[in-house]
């Protein structure tokens, strides 16, 4: 068989053209004998990474050609291929110029645009438009002299084979006359002739039509897949097989070789960045050590520097540093994570603010030689003000040398099943039905076997291709999408590395690489992210300056150590508003696991996550840590992996440890699982391992149930890796806002409601938390919110409060802020700020001569906050809906103190609300009420049976029968939870959690799943301080609602 | 005076004909007179969805199991496990009154179309004829239209007024006669919620955040003078002229409904039928429903429509002709029957509707083929044709985007009605360029017109002569999805008779002749 190289073919890159993932290629490439395959994706190289990794993984002896497939504006079809560094930089650069140029997915090049391409390969597929094809020809014959081919590729369509046309002679022709040689090829799109199916759908979901209806837009034969040389041979000359391989021998880049260079203006002149780093870590000590620094934290920081050295990171930290110096001065708060980000060195240069002295144990686990990761550090900053560190990003490397890393939207269960069901003409009620009922966390059923329960029959030829093509479609790339915040920066221009493209957002550029190709590659890039706590700490720290006088820092806090109050309150589950232990799975757990110092709090966050709960390890960590289990380890190398966390995995790291020490796996199979862990394809990738792992740990001495458990465990990590560096970093907040809320409450939920959108709750539950915390707060009022909401001292109020006594011995009170009223704009708060008068409006008519929309008017009358001048909410927007003082003739009135010459506002009387009106009109202005709850309407007009006020579930007995009645404020059935729904019901006086089983949920679906007003009877769980109410009954109250409603009276 | 409103909530849904007793294949006799037997097992839930996929209408199943108007799809379907779902339409619901107008049209003169759902009847000229208030409701309940669809009847004496309180659906006896009078109706129109008062949504929503949620509350405030100026300044006139029509101080003109010397009639079908068999039964209804209708106008008719919605949208189009101009449902039937057994459903149906447009008096001469009128068009010419030789030896050629050959292009019958079908396919064959970005496609496209023989046989056959190759293979490997997928390589060969022939052999390595070169 003579050998042949590949040099035109498409992955599943080319969007909704390519049938095959280009590890599938490069994959069968090797099987059929190829000696080189061209990965040409059309404009793009977001698919050759993975190509080149599949290519190292398997150690495959297949040469990888870098290519671009190109349609030009002139309707010609072009190949270029990249043979050496300057080429592909070159090739890059036609692509981001193509890609720049228009929106997002889309390119536009000229034949022009490629004469700036001196080394870069020319393969030329002829439109076999005669008149077109010998311009372009000529074109090609002056700038492509001696690397440039034309394209022969026969694929056996009817075009080949009309009558009286042939391409092959005519491709001759072409090529006697331009004497560029001519060069075999395939066009593939597919790996194998089975993708055929898959080929026509992605196709007709492109048209965005069914495969019925696409007709000759669909592949006609199998010939695009990748064909056995045997064949080849017998359908091409040999002389232009053999012209593959002179093409292919010209090829000699290696993307490993690609080097990252990074911005050189990072470090002074004549200085090695070695030399730099160590200067401004010294710099650094200064700062966190003011009283001196002991050895052993002397030698750890000589040691992570003598590593850093080592493996050349130190512009990655250098490039952080500036990064977050911007930051301080900004006083932008922000935080580090990530394995680099937990090291001395991090917390010198001020990176993140875990101090070592206080968590020395958490050291030299993070930057490691042996396992082969690059550094990772992830940097959160506050949500509302991370722009402003991006543009710092933009400005000082300029848009050339700094771009955001991609990500790749694939085909996930729902779009997958939507799109083929589409192709395959399924009509979109019946595909909507299919994935609404389908529940994806159902392990024991699979989605295809729910589908068939759904009505589709699987054995139908329909309900088989539909299953079929589903199931090979999800983990396609769709489009490239921007990371949330993955930038790279380089010395020179970006796009001679990888090409950038148009992101959807306006402004935002990103290259056409992903995190993964990034890492393949050996490339490092800086996670600038957004943490909304982060903001509201800071707003936190800025009122508690303001109004206390003292300056606070997270480092601050930190240093203080332990400080026992705070925890006592999360043994409590107080902590509500509280970074990470807030959701109702960790408000549970607070009371058993009872934090009670930092790495407590680390492993609290950890925990509550799908690895350890799907790995059933939460349990055995609650009875070890209540000492009712004995803590063991099997081997000395165990206890080494484990002994902080008294046994039993938790994080990440401890689990692929657990791999290595356990079950025999070397550091490269401990870094294939890493990645797998982190890839598309998770549970193809993982269970790979699956047998390894069990074999290796069983044959050590291990439980096979054990080993079941950690297996599942890696599972569960696959959904959502939570590394321990992480969970150390997010500790860190955890603690200080649970410090806050213990300390300073006004200003922490102050803070936080400031800083909303974020976190698990609503401004009105938040607001309830407050008030069930003995905080005094205020409604909107025209005279005295601003827009934000604020903290408010004031002598005259109730001295009483003792928590609201500042430090000044003032009482406080929380006033709450306009931007809470739905339908005000920002303009109109800006605007009435400024005209408001120093001592308030004292008319209506006053108000209205500010000048203000008339929809921002009637937003603030429905919110009352004209409450201190018209006691009638509905009057007064009565009265804001009149258009009469818009007139001109009135503006001279504005600042007048003559109200009287005008007409007075109304004369009609609107009826006066009542509470169930202000309730209502309170929600749908404000979205909450300070003065009523729905709740204690209902029990005061007498139409709710008896039931257990949230407050007194406390003093009933464990097992004992209750019923409760509450506004269904939150419903999640995890998957972690096989089954089971948790409610969590809002009565006047607090929550309470109910748990509903499937059963019970099944037999009283209507209640279930349409009530919003929710009675339940059923059983007290209580465990220490945990009350769980295990439903049995569900009766649906939402109706009574109707009854508050007085005025659906008779009107006679 | 005096306003009837009809309303018809459900319209769609009473539309859906059951097919669950008509799809069993042993009821094979159709024009047996009891072929439709009821249905045998309780109906299913069926929900109408509106374009947002909340719930729209439902049946008395999905009422039962807790679903609720407004409904999400997720929820509905949580709800209930056996769940049949229709898409709104609001094209059929039109159609659906139309028709329910024109029965009506028989005992009631002044009719108007509300809107797609309503039906409001002016009952002050009818009295005189009918004599009494009762004899009236009773002729009009006599109209078979209204016997399968859920109806609320409303009478009042403003249009408005009636078309509000046949929408509320809680009134105990809608019709008593007393209702015109005022000190009945007006209560309830008080409690009506600004809601449901015919009102934009922006005004209801204005109207309840003013603390006046109810009609009555409204009406309360405007009887005083200056308040009626002052809600007329904020919201608007027409918010006063539309409170003035419903209580009756403002006349609303309303334009009657006239009535077309046209038969139509709609059906949606519960289940997607596949078989032509299967659409038999609710057409047997509808002949039946046409048979009577021509009955009364003393016509009959000779030619026919049958529209058959299919589920990809598009609407298969069939059209039958009688020798004779003819009114029997029986003979319609087998006419049909025969029509269907030769027809195969490109697409499963979801609806049909038969259209009778030209209603012959009773005493038509036929005319033999020859005696053609000048002004016959050439459909009505085809229809002539069809009706002497059959429609099935009538055909016209059309294009389709498939690659396999058989299918590239099909005969089909001729309608005097625009083909709807395949319209996409049509686009992809004629300008192809702007759909396909793949060069390869376009191509094909272009240069497949060369390739292909000029006769094509409708069934290929063996090869057995020996044939010298001139071009190929071709590779056509298509149509995986259907029931007939190919996998051939064609050539281009000579024969010793010199004819140049499309040969192409199988993946069995047989040969076959598939077409011949002119």
């Amino acid at each position: 068989m003579k050998p042949y190289a590949e040099l035109h073919c498409l992955s599943n890159f080319s969007f909704l053209r390519g049938a095959s993932h280009p590890e599938e290629l490069v994959v069968r490439a090797h099987e059929l004998g190829y000696q080189a395959l061209a990965i040409t994706d059309e404009c793009s190289v977001a698919g050759v990474v993975r190509a080149y990794s599949a290519i190292n993984e398997h150690q495959l002896s297949l040469k990888l050609i870098v290519g671009t497939e190109l349609s030009l504006s002139c309707g010609q079809k072009v190949v270029l291929l990249a043979p050496c560094r300057q080429a592909y930089a070159e090739m890059c650069h036609v692509i981001t110029i193509g890609r720049r140029r228009c929106e997002k997915g889309s390119y536009s090049l000229s034949k022009e645009d490629l004469e700036s391409l001196t080394k870069g390969l020319l393969l030329w597929l002829p439109s076999h438009q005669e008149p077109q094809d010998a311009v372009f020809s000529e074109w090609l014959a002056t700038h492509f002299i001696g690397r440039g081919w034309l394209l022969y590729e026969r694929l056996m369509t009817s075009y080949e084979v009309a009558e009286g046309y042939d391409v092959e002679r005519y491709t001759e022709r072409l090529s006697r006359r331009m004497r560029f040689p001519v060069c075999a090829a395939g066009n593939v799109r597919m790996h194998v002739a089975e993708r055929q199916a898959l080929q026509d759908i992605l196709t007709a979901i492109r048209l965005n039509c069914s495969v019925q209806d696409a007709g000759a837009a669909l592949l006609s034969n199998t010939e695009h897949a990748m064909r056995p040389m045997k064949k080849l041979a017998a359908m091409y000359p040999q002389a232009w097989l053999n012209e593959t391989l002179n093409v292919a021998s010209r090829c000699e880049l290696d993307l490993g070789t690609l080097r990252y260079e990074y911005p050189r203006e990072l470090v002074p002149e004549n200085v090695s960045p070695q030399r730099h780093l160590k200067y401004l870590v010294e710099k650094g000590i200064k700062i966190r050590f003011p009283n001196g620094v002991s050895l052993q934290i002397q030698r750890t920081i000589r040691r992570e520097l003598a590593l850093i050295e080592e493996q050349g990171y130190e512009y990655f930290f250098l490039t952080t540093y500036d990064i977050v110096q911007f930051a301080k001065r900004q006083d932008i708060l922000y935080q580090g994570r990530g394995s680099a980000a937990n090291s001395v060195v991090c917390y010198c240069l001020e990176i993140t603010s875990v101090d070592p002295r206080q968590i020395k144990v958490l050291f030299e686990r993070f930057i490691s030689k042996e396992r082969n990761e690059p550094p990772d550090i992830d940097v959160d900053f506050e949500h509302q003000r991370r722009e402003e560190v991006f543009q710092y990003i933009y400005q000082k490397y300029g848009r050339e040398r700094a771009a955001l890393a991609a990500t790749v939207i694939r085909f996930k269960f729902k779009s997958a099943l939507r799109s083929v069901g589409k192709a395959l003409g399924i009509n979109e009620s019946t595909l909507d039905y299919y994935i609404k009922n389908i529940n994806r966390r159902d392990r024991e059923l699979g989605w295809q076997s729910q589908l068939s329960e759904l009505g589709l029959d699987p054995n139908s030829a329909l309900g088989g291709h539909l299953i079929r093509l589903t199931h090979e479609i999800i983990g396609f790339p769709r489009h490239l999408s921007q990371h949330v915040g993955g930038f790279i920066i380089s010395a020179g221009p970006l796009s001679e590395l990888v090409p950038i493209e148009n992101a959807s957002m306006a402004d935002r550029t990103v290259i056409q690489w992903d995190k993964n190709d990034l890492e393949s590659l050996g490339l490092l890039k800086v996670d600038v992210l957004a943490l909304g706590m982060l903001s509201a700490i800071r707003r936190s720290f800025d009122m508690i300056q303001h109004l206390y006088g003292r300056t606070l820092c997270i480092a601050d806090i930190t240093r203080e150590g332990d400080d026992p109050a705070v925890y006592a309150q999360l043994q409590r589950a107080d902590s509500i508003g509280v970074f990470q232990v807030e959701s109702r799975a960790q408000m549970s757990m607070l009371p058993r696991l009872k934090p009670a110092c930092y790495y407590d709090l680390v492993i609290q966050i950890a925990i509550i996550r799908p690895g350890p709960i799907q790995g059933d390890m939460v349990h055995p960590y609650l009875r070890r840590r209540e000492g009712k289990e004995a803590v063991d380890y099997p081997s000395p190398e165990v206890k080494d992996v484990l002994e902080r966390t008294l046994g039993v995995p938790i994080f990440q790291e401890q689990v692929i440890k657990l791999a290595m020490v356990a079950a025999g796996f070397s550091g490269g199979e401990a870094d294939q699982l890493r990645r797998a862990m982190a890839s598309w394809n998770k549970s193809g990738q993982l269970q790979k391992f699956k047998q390894k792992l069990i074999v290796g740990m069983e044959s050590r001495g291990y439980d096979r149930e054990f080993a079941e458990r950690v297996f599942q465990q890696i599972l569960g990590f696959g959904e959502y890796g939570f590394p321990e560096s992480h969970s150390a970093s997010f500790a860190v907040l955890a603690y200080v806002s649970a410090w806050l809320k213990h300390y300073y409450p006004y200003a922490f939920y102050c803070g936080l409601l400031n800083s909303l959108p974020m976190g698990f709750y609503s401004p009105s539950q938040l607001l309830q938390d407050a008030s069930r915390h003995g905080l005094a707060i205020e409604a909107i009022c025209i005279n005295r919110s601003r827009y934000d909401h604020r903290i408010h001292c004031d002598n005259s109020l109730n001295s009483e409060r003792r928590i609201g006594l500042s430090a000044q011995g003032t009482a406080q009170a929380l006033r709450l802020g306009f931007r809470l009223v739905r339908g005000l704009s920002s303009k109109g708060i800006a605007r009435l700020l400024e005209a408001r008068p120093e001592d308030g409006f004292t008319t209506m008519t006053q108000v209205q001569g500010v000048g203000l929309d008339r929809r921002d008017l009637e937003a603030l009358a429905s919110a009352n906050a004209f409450a201190c001048l018209s006691g009638n909410r509905y009057q007064a927007r009565w009265d804001m809906l009149n258009d009469a003082h818009r007139l001109p003739l009135f503006e001279q009135h504005i600042n007048e103190e003559k109200p009287k010459s005008l007409r007075p506002l109304s004369t009609t009387q609107l009826p006066l609300p009542d509470d169930w009106d202000d309730l209502q009109e309170d929600y749908a202005a404000t979205g909450l009420s300070l003065s009523h709850h729905p709740v204690r309407l209902l029990r005061d007009a007498g139409v709710l049976g008896p039931f257990t006020a949230a407050i007194e579930l406390m003093e009933k007995t464990h097992k004992s029968i209750v019923t409760v009645t509450g506004v269904v404020t939150g419903k999640q059935s995890p998957g972690t939870a096989a089954g089971v729904t948790f409610f969590t019901l809002e009565d006047d006086t607090g929550n309470i959690n109910v748990v509903v089983w499937q059963a019970t949920a099944r037999a009283q679906k209507q209640a279930y799943l349409t009530s919003k007003i929710l009675e339940v009877t059923g059983i007290l769980e209580k465990e220490g301080e945990v009350i769980h109410v295990i439903a049995g009954r569900l009766s649906d109250k939402t109706h009574l609602m109707n009854k508050l409603d007085a005025r659906s009276r008779d009107f006679h | 005076m005096r306003w009837l409103a009809l309303h018809f909530p459900q319209l769609q849904l009473d539309g859906v004909y059951s097919t669950q007793a008509g799809t069993s294949d042993k009821s094979e006799g159709v024009d047996d007179n009891k072929v439709a037997p009821e249905p045998l097992k309780p109906i299913s839930a069926m929900l109408v969805l509106d374009d947002k996929q909340c719930v729209c209408q439902l049946n008395d199943a999905a009422d039962q199991a807790g679903v609720q108007y407004g409904m999400k799809l997720g929820t509905a379907s949580a709800l209930v496990d056996d769940l049949q779902l229709f898409n709104h339409s609001s094209e059929f619901e039109k159609q659906r009154l139309l028709e329910i107008a024109h029965a009506c049209y028989q005992v009631s003169a002044d009719i108007a179309v509300w809107n797609s759902k309503t039906l409001i009847l002016d009952v002050a000229p009818m009295l005189k004829l009918y004599g009494s208030f009762e004899c009236y409701v009773d002729a009009l309940f006599e109209v078979e239209a209204l016997d399968d669809v859920r109806m609320s009847a409303v009478i009042a004496n403003t249009p408005l007024a009636a078309y509000l309180l046949s929408c509320t659906g809680d009134i105990d006896d809608p019709l008593v006669e007393q209702f015109s009078r005022q000190d009945v109706w007006l209560p309830i129109l008080d409690r009506l919620n600004v809601d449901s008062v015919g009102i934009a949504r922006e005004q209801s929503l204005q109207l309840k955040r003013l603390g006046l949620h109810y009609l009555g509350d409204v009406r309360e405030l405007i009887e005083a003078e200056h308040s009626r100026k002052e809600l007329g300044n904020r919201m608007g006139k027409k918010l006063l002229s539309h409170i003035a029509q419903l209580f009756g101080d403002e006349v609303l003109a309303l334009t009657y409904f006239k009535p077309k010397d046209v038969f139509s009639h709609s059906v949606l079908l519960e289940y997607e039928v596949y078989r032509t068999t299967a659409l038999l039964f609710p057409i047997k209804n509808i002949l039946q429903v046409l048979q009577q209708y021509l009955q009364r106008r003393a016509k009959r008719i000779q030619t026919l429509s049958l529209y058959f919605q299919q589920r990809d949208g598009s609407v298969l189009s069939v059209n039958l002709a009688s020798a004779e101009p003819e009114r029997d449902s029986a003979r319609w039937l087998n006419l049909v029957r025969l029509k269907l057994e030769s027809m195969k459903l490109p697409a499963p149906v979801i609806g049909l509707r038969l259209e009778a447009i030209k209603l012959l008096e009773e005493r038509v001469q036929s005319s033999d083929l020859f005696d053609l009128k000048p002004a016959l068009s050439p459909g009505q010419l085809v229809a002539r044709i069809q009706a002497k030789f059959g429609d099935e030896s009538v055909k016209k050629m059309h294009l389709e985007a498939d690659h396999r050959p058989e299918y590239s292009f099909r005969y089909e019958s001729v309608s005097t009605q625009p083909e709807h079908t395949s319209r996409l396919n049509e686009e992809l064959v004629s300008h192809d360029s702007t759909h396909v970005s793949d060069g390869e496609c376009l191509k094909y496209s272009k240069r497949s017109q060369t390739l292909r023989p000029s006769l094509i046989l409708s069934l290929p056959v063996p090869l057995q002569e020996s044939v010298r190759f001139i071009h190929g293979p071709e590779r056509i490997q298509s149509a995986w999805w259907t029931e007939a997928p190919v996998c051939r390589d064609y050539f281009v060969a000579r024969n010793t008779a010199q004819q140049t022939l499309w040969v192409f052999r199988d993946q069995a390595q047989e040969w076959f002749v598939h077409g011949l070169f002119a």
